[in-house]
C-alpha cells in the first residue's frame, strides 16, 4: 500500500505558502477511524488560516494540512471505534483538530464524525459541517433560538447564510437578512448598518431565491426596515420576548 | 476560552463591540467546535427534505488554490466544494 497522499498543505505563513504535495498517510490512534475522502468543503477561515490570522490561536506545526470539512469513505476503524465500519459512508468537521482535509486521507476522531446523509452525495455532505456546527452552536446554544422569534443573518446568500437560514426556519425563527445582488451592488452586512440595506430590499429577492432559501416569512416589509434591522436584532441579543412582527 | 484568547479577540472584535454598546446591544464571537452528535442531528435535517445544502461551485482538487480565490472574491452564492477524487 502507498503510505503518501496528496494534499493541500501551508509550507509556510504568506501569499505563497499553501502548495499541493505528497505527504505521509495519516495513522489513525484506537478512537479514529481513516477517511478516503472524496469532497472537501472550503470555508473563508481556511484563506484567514495561510494568512497568519489565526496565528495567536489555531497552533499549527508547519507543514500542516489545511481544510476542515469533509465527506467520505471509512477505510479503517481504531480498536475503541464502536458506530462507524470499513465502507461507511460518513462526514466531519476536523476543525482546530490538528489536522486537515484537503487531502486524499484524514485520521477523523470518531466523537467528530457522523453517517453521510444518505439523500445527498459527498459533495453536498462535505459542504455541511462548519456552517451547519456554526449555525447550529450559535442559534442553540448561544442564542437558544425559539419559535415566533426573529433573528438576523447578515450575507444570507452565502456559504454559512443559506445554511443558517434554513436552519433558522426550522426553528420556527423568522429571518432578516442581507444578500449581494447585480443590480443593487453589494449591500452591507453588519448589525449596525441593516437597515441601510432595506432600500434595496425588493431587488435582493431574486437573490435569496437562488440561494435556495425558499421558505421565507415575508423577508422584507415594503417600506420600513428590514425586519433585520438593528433594532430588533439587538434586542433579540439581549434574550428579550420576542416582539410581534 | 483562556485568557489569551480572550484578549485577542477582545482586540479583533473592538470595533464591533463598540458599535453593538452604542446600540445597546451584546456581542459575543462563538468558535466553532467539531460534534458527531450534532452533526448526526444535521444529518437527519437534510436527510428528511427540511434543509437542503446550497453548492455554488464543486472543484478538481489540482485547483484547489483557485478555488480559495475564488470563496475569498465573496460573491460565492453557497458552498464550494473540493471534490477530491472521480467517485
Amino acid at each position: 500500500m502507498n503510505d503518501t497522499m496528496q494534499a493541500l498543505i501551508l509550507k509556510r505563513y504568506g501569499a505563497d505558502g499553501l502548495h499541493i504535495a505528497d505527504v505521509p498517510r495519516p495513522t489513525i490512534g484506537p478512537d479514529e477511524i481513516l477517511v478516503r475522502v472524496h469532497a472537501a468543503g472550503i470555508n473563508p477561515i481556511d484563506n484567514m488560516i495561510p494568512k497568519g490570522m489565526f496565528k495567536p490561536i489555531l497552533k499549527f506545526d508547519l507543514p500542516a494540512v489545511m481544510g476542515s470539512d469533509l465527506a467520505g469513505t471509512v477505510v479503517e476503524v481504531g480498536g475503541r471505534v464502536s458506530r462507524f465500519q470499513v465502507g461507511d459512508a460518513v462526514y466531519a468537521s476536523v476543525f482546530d483538530l490538528g489536522r486537515g482535509s484537503f487531502a486524499e486521507f484524514v485520521a477523523v476522531p470518531e466523537r467528530v464524525a457522523a453517517r453521510k446523509p444518505a439523500n445527498v452525495g459527498f459533495v453536498e455532505a462535505a459542504s455541511l459541517p462548519m456552517v451547519g456546527l456554526t449555525a447550529w452552536q450559535a442559534f442553540k446554544e448561544r442564542l437558544r433560538l425559539e419559535p415566533g422569534q426573529k433573528v438576523f443573518i447578515p450575507a444570507g446568500s452565502g456559504g454559512i447564510g443559506t445554511f443558517a437560514i434554513q436552519l433558522a426556519k426550522q426553528l420556527g425563527a423568522t429571518v432578516g437578512t442581507t444578500s449581494w445582488c447585480a443590480r443593487s451592488g453589494p449591500t452591507t452586512s453588519s448589525i449596525t448598518s441593516a437597515r441601510r440595506s432595506s432600500r434595496s430590499c425588493k431587488a435582493m429577492m431574486p437573490c435569496w431565491a437562488r440561494s435556495g432559501a425558499t421558505a421565507w416569512k415575508r423577508p422584507c416589509a415594503s417600506s420600513g426596515p428590514m425586519p433585520g434591522s438593528s433594532r430588533w436584532s439587538a434586542r433579540r441579543m439581549r434574550h428579550s420576548p420576542p416582539r410581534a412582527a | 476560552m483562556n485568557v489569551v484568547m480572550k484578549l485577542v479577540f477582545g482586540l479583533l472584535s473592538r470595533k464591533i463591540r463598540r458599535l453593538a454598546r452604542q446600540r445597546d446591544a451584546s456581542y459575543a464571537f462563538t468558535f466553532v467546535r467539531p460534534d458527531g452528535a450534532q452533526l448526526a442531528a444535521i444529518g437527519d435535517l437534510v436527510e428528511t427534505g427540511r434543509i437542503r445544502p446550497v453548492i455554488d461551485k464543486v472543484s478538481p482538487f489540482a485547483d484547489a488554490r483557485a478555488a480559495l480565490d475564488y470563496l475569498e472574491q465573496g460573491r460565492a452564492k453557497g458552498k464550494v466544494v473540493l471534490r477530491m477524487s472521480a467517485d
